[in-house]
């Protein structure tokens, strides 16, 4: 069975806004490592 | 943190990269605030980008890559997925969307067209006014409600405290 609910944070607080800008930066930097990591690979077959 | 990692090849000259990192039991106690006994349950965090991020992708890679990743989930029952979506610069053909917007209805798409008889519940966040918002969105069972409830009342309590 398939249900979606949304919660929706208008006014997040300080806390909450710093914990998604951490989220954020977290997952920049694990995109970089996948790219670096595809590279190394990628380059070192080629 | 476990990690799992797939390529997928768009036989054009451009990869898309997806990795599934394993929360571990620090962060689901200290910053998800997860009770100890459902400590068991995997929380997996779902993060995808291009090889080449200035170049186009063809479409196809993106079915791939959703067919793949519900595979995974089916492998474990004990498992609840997550996606926050990425706010980089994004160059599409929808310049009215911001790009979390665009990753957004584009992994909603792609979600609605392979789901199917699968029986899974969606969570989702969005957090911030109108222009500036963060969008966030859980996959999980039925057993896994309970988890989820304590996130989302979690998250809830961010607001109340702030008003």
């Amino acid at each position: 069975m398939e249900t979606a609910r949304t919660i929706k944070i208008l006014n997040p607080s300080k806390e909450l806004v710093a914990f998604i800008e951490k989220a954020q930066k977290q997952k920049k930097e694990r995109m970089e490592i996948m790219r670096e990591h595809f590279f190394q690979t990628y380059l070192s077959k080629s | 943190m476990k990690s799992v990692e797939h390529i997928f090849s768009d036989n054009g000259g451009n990869h898309l990269l997806v990795a599934l990192y394993f929360c571990d039991d620090d962060y689901k106690r200290d910053v998800l605030h997860i009770p100890i006994e459902y400590e068991y349950i995997k929380i997996v965090d779902i993060n995808i980008t291009k090889a080449y991020v200035d170049r186009p992708i063809h479409f196809s890679v993106f079915f791939k890559m959703v067919s793949w990743l519900l595979q995974e989930y089916k492998k474990d029952e004990e498992t609840i997925y997550t996606f926050i979506c990425s706010t980089d610069d994004l160059e599409t053909n929808h310049p009215n969307f911001l790009p979390q917007e665009f990753r957004w209805k584009l992994f909603d798409r792609l979600y609605r067209r392979e789901i199917k008889n699968l029986k899974m519940n969606i969570q989702d966040v969005v957090v911030g006014p109108e222009g500036y918002q963060s969008m966030a969105r859980a996959f999980y069972r039925d057993k896994h409600a309970p988890i989820i409830h304590v996130i989302s009342a979690y998250l809830r309590d961010k607001q109340l405290l702030y008003q």
